[in-house]
């Protein structure tokens, strides 16, 4: 059967407002419909697409996973690293000049304590490694 | 600015091009318009979303754009409609736009339909009144929304496209203009969070005001609220009258109170402090918040009471109970304070909230009610969850919102729904003047039935409520909507009067309103937005479905409110439509500057790992627990036992902990012989909830951990050299949080700690509790290792410890001693 529903009808049969599902079009997790602007028409590939999302966000997944989901990604695949433009919080030591320590502990699955332990450990080995050094003029690590 | 340098890496290039604000303070309202600069540079048309703050209190009043040679203006229509009206304008090819207001007070504008290559301009112009407080005054311009902890749609309620995108790699020019006449023109003008430029201009006649030029001293971004602080302010009560233009035969007073209370002893107060310790605090807000908790401290004297916590995904107080505000637990306050850092992960604030009110004083049936304190930067989504634990504990709550985005909507609805205040600090400010002011408002009379006496001649058809909590010195705001025929009556006096906590009748301010032209008829406007969001605050939020009216007064008065949209539609020529639907193009907000790791970061860790080795005196709670991020099952284990003894015990709890800190073997294997072993899991030697009943809900009774017999048991089979030496390793022993708590606070304050540690040890090795603990004594088994020096200092402490556990028995320590949490000097 060809797509037949316009964009209202569409928004009632899977019971979303009209804008989120314009929002999840223009975001590519639902396909375009066939025909421009009034004469678009929507089929039952798209009423799927947005069951599914529906069922989705109510369960809290964000919508890059969803788009992983909807491309054919399994559920039970643990979540892809990092995206381009994502936030992180990080700790950046100074170990030395041109040396740094950078760590994002909740990524990491590092407790504050074993962090510091992880930066006493690294500072350690480089004040060893360096003070050590007969590389002709090397100065050991300042303090 | 060239095209090229308006791109971000992602190559998408910015279609905000920047944004200018220009503003006008006549009296106590700020009148300001902002403009927003776009440009299209793709060669499609695209829809522009883009959703951005205004100030709390502002009232939005009109839209205008500038576009392709005309100028347009926006009007108010029922959400439907509006939404109806501008799908169908993109579907035709035209050009709409479409202003929303979503559920946290941000706005979200919708410009579908700008054309490949095209610009355009946006302004929006919005009223404010300003409320000092206690001779200051600050006005807040927020841009920017901060990464907020939770689900934005399912917690936040935001519609999927209106969500707030923050881009770390965006940057927009930011520029403000403003002209102050009035009361404001004569006083300090400063800002915690730019530079600015202020000219002063005097009076030209006598009858005119002088006027403060106040501009941004250099080009600026679109990165942090732009934050003026207006001190030394001597105001006084202040109102003004108008007439409604749309509904003729009525009037509108707006009357700005500043009440003043009959002079009287400050009052005791007993406040549960609460700061955020969450991820997004990092940087410079837990530095501010340090600040503003050693300026607390500061102003705690003889008879306050006060507990400490800290939350983040979960929450951890330093007490069961209160303290009363003497030196020694000032001293373990300051150390707390000292060791806090953002590490605790999300910001869960309704648990932390519920926790924190459940602790309790000693049994003083006289107590009053509790304040809490809490101190955060309020970046979380699931505003309902918070409110309605805040409102239900009968706690007044104040609040300080740190850093340089706080979120201002959620810290000023705790503070109003529960008869509290808010106060705002920014990174780099000064805490002090904030935490005085706290202080004053906690410390002064209640006065309860505060009621308004409007113009007698007038009939009150509408009138605001008042806040919950009225104050010494703080600007209170009511309108009424009056019914009269003659204009004149609404300068009639107005009072604001209540009862003081003796019974007493007290007028607390009076005033005459300024009767004024007022041809845009904003002070009816006025009225009518805060009476919209007061009858909304009260109910459930069902956007309008139970207050049916609310809609159509919003457009009767052209507002903006969860029933209402502002829209626009520009018809294009036939030639010019656009062929297709539009490309999304979501405008993403700048980081807010100061915000987690955007803060200073670097020196201070590189410092403190230095000295982490010679950790000097840490409390029990400066070691940090085994906490990983939610989610995670193991971050039940913890290694510190306070911290665990939070929660009531059972013995396989216990059993486990021990075992995880290897004072246990587990069942086949040999126990090393290089740690402390700990005593049989008999009921004897250890003392848990679960072994006896307890209120569960009250904090402050309930000691965990060794018994007497359990400690001397523990002295006893294991040698002198593993015994404690620090107050750390007795809680790494499992001995109570309270005795280490009495024994740091009251008899080791200002003792040297190992020397204290040891002389209790020595004490309690001396008493025997068991047949066998006896038999041990006689044989000399004890006695080999208690070697008291005669040394005036040791005798001393030694006969002090012996006294207060004079009332020692087998399973208990004694009351006095477990009565910690309440103590001080002079009882």
């Amino acid at each position: 059967m060809p797509p037949s529903y316009q964009l209202s009808e569409l928004c009632a049969l899977v019971d979303l407002p009209i804008r989120t599902v314009r929002y999840y079009v223009q975001q590519g997790l639902v396909d375009r419909p066939e025909g421009e602007t009034r004469a678009a028409r929507y089929g039952a590939r798209q009423l799927e697409q947005l069951q599914q999302i529906k069922k989705w966000t109510t369960a809290g997944l964000s919508l890059e996973r969803i788009r992983e989901l909807l491309q054919g990604e399994d559920l039970d695949v643990p979540e892809r690293g990092r995206r381009r433009g994502t936030l992180e919080v990080v700790s950046r030591l100074v170990v030395a000049e041109g040396v740094e320590l950078v760590i994002e502990p909740s990524r990491a699955g590092l407790t504050p304590q074993q962090v510091r332990a992880f930066s006493q450990g690294v500072m350690r080995l480089f004040d060893e490694l360096t003070t050590a050094s007969d590389t002709p003029g090397r100065k050991p690590a300042p303090d | 600015m060239t095209e090229a340098s308006c791109e971000t890496t992602f190559g998408k290039p910015l279609i905000l091009q920047g944004v200018k604000a220009q503003g006008k303070i006549e009296g106590r309202m700020v009148e300001m318009t902002l403009e927003q600069r776009y440009r299209n540079p793709l060669g499609i048309n695209v829809e522009v979303v883009y959703t951005f703050p205004l100030p709390y209190q502002a009232v939005l009043l009109s839209l205008e754009v500038e576009i392709n040679g005309e100028t347009l203006t926006a009007v108010v229509k029922q959400r439907e409609e509006a939404r109806a009206e501008y799908e169908e304008a993109l579907s035709e090819g035209d050009t709409g736009i479409l202003v929303n207001v979503n559920p946290d007070r941000s706005y979200t504008l919708e410009l579908g339909n700008l054309m490949a290559r095209e610009s355009c301009l946006i302004r929006l112009r919005y009223v404010q009144v300003l409320q000092p407080t206690q001779g200051s005054l600050r006005m807040t311009l927020p841009v920017t929304l901060a990464p907020r902890y939770g689900d934005p749609v399912l917690q936040g309620r935001f519609e999927p496209h209106a969500v707030p995108q923050i881009d770390s790699l965006a940057e927009y020019p930011f520029d403000i203009q403003l002209k102050v006449r009035g009361e404001l023109a004569y006083a300090q003008v400063t800002s915690p969070s730019h530079q600015m430029a202020t000219r002063h201009v005097p009076a030209g006649k006598p009858s005119e005001s002088p006027m403060i030029d106040i501009r941004l001293a250099h080009d600026d971004w679109l990165d942090r609220d732009l934050v003026l602080v207006f001190s030394e302010l001597r105001h006084a009560s202040l109102g003004l009258a108008a007439q409604d233009r749309k509904t003729p035969g009525t009037g509108v007073v707006m009357a700005s109170f500043t009440p003043r209370f009959p002079a009287h002893e400050p009052l005791p107060v007993t406040v549960k402090i609460l700061v955020d310790c969450s991820g997004s605090m990092n940087g410079d807000s837990i530095e501010a918040a340090r600040r503003a908790l050693h300026g607390i401290l500061a102003e705690l004297r003889d008879g306050d009471r006060f507990s400490l916590s800290r939350f983040g995904t979960t929450v951890q107080h330093r007490s069961r109970g209160l303290w009363k505000a003497a030196p020694p637990a000032k001293a373990a306050a300051h150390r707390w304070i000292v060791n806090l850092d953002a590490s605790l992960g999300g910001t869960e604030m309704e648990s932390a909230i519920l926790s924190t009110l459940r602790i309790a004083g000693a049994k003083d049936a006289t107590r009053l009610g509790a304040d809490v304190l809490l101190i955060t930067d309020g970046e979380v989504h699931d505003i309902d969850g918070v409110l309605e634990a805040a409102r239900q504990s009968g706690h007044r709550f104040f609040v300080v919102g740190i850093g340089a985005s706080p979120a201002e909507g959620l810290i000023r609805r705790l503070a109003d729904a529960t008869g509290g205040a808010c106060e705002f600090v920014h990174a780099g400010e000064h805490a002090e003047a904030a935490i005085l002011k706290m202080f004053h408002r906690m410390r002064s009379l209640v006065a309860s039935n505060v009621q308004v006496q409007w113009p007698v001649k007038c009939q009150v058809l509408m009138s605001t409520e008042l806040p919950l909590s009225v104050f010494d010195g703080d600007d209170v705001t009511v309108y009424a909507h009056l019914g009269t025929d003659q204009p004149q009556a609404l300068k009639g006096p107005v009072c604001l009067t209540a009862t003081l906590a003796d019974g007493s009748q007290a007028e607390l301010a009076q005033l005459q309103a300024n009767f004024i032209e007022d041809k845009d008829n904003t002070l009816a406007r006025l009225a009518m937005a805060e009476h919209d969001r007061q009858s909304r605050d009260t109910e459930d939020d069902e956007h309008g479905e139970q207050h049916p009216e609310l809609g159509a007064l919003a457009q009767k008065y052209q507002l903006v409110t969860p029933d209402t949209s502002l829209i626009l539609i520009k018809q294009r020529d036939p030639g010019e439509q656009a062929s297709d639907m539009p490309e999304l193009v979501q405008v993403k907000s700048m980081l807010a500057a100061g915000w987690g790791g955007h803060g200073s970061i670097v020196t201070t860790e590189a410092v403190s790992l230095r000295s982490m080795s010679s950790d000097a005196a840490p409390t029990a709670f400066s070691v940090p627990s085994v906490w990983r991020t939610a989610g995670r099952r193991s971050s039940r284990r913890t290694s510190s036992f306070a911290q665990l003894a939070m929660q009531p015990l059972t013995m396989e709890t216990l059993r486990e902990h021990l075992v995880f800190n290897h004072a246990l073997a587990e069942p086949g294997q040999k126990q090393t012989p290089y740690t402390w072993v700990a005593p049989k899991l008999k009921d004897e030697y250890w003392c848990l909830d679960s072994n006896k009943p307890t209120d569960k809900n009250d904090l402050s009774e309930g000691y965990q951990g060794l018994s007497p017999a359990g400690l001397v048991e523990g002295l006893r089979i294991n040698p002198q050299g593993l015994w404690p030496r620090t107050y750390r390793e007795l809680d790494a022993i499992c001995l109570g949080a309270q005795i280490i708590d009495w024994l740091e606070l009251m008899i080791g304050f200002g003792q040297d700690e190992q020397l204290v540690v040891e002389t209790f040890l020595n004490v309690m090795a001396q008493m025997s509790f068991t047949t066998r603990q006896a038999i041990s004594a006689l044989v000399g088994g004890l006695s080999a290792g208690a070697i008291f020096h005669t040394h005036p200092v040791l005798d001393c402490l030694r006969k002090r410890i012996q006294q207060e556990l004079d009332e020692i028995t087998a399973l208990q320590w004694p009351t006095a001693v477990l009565e910690i949490y309440d103590f001080g000097v002079g009882g």
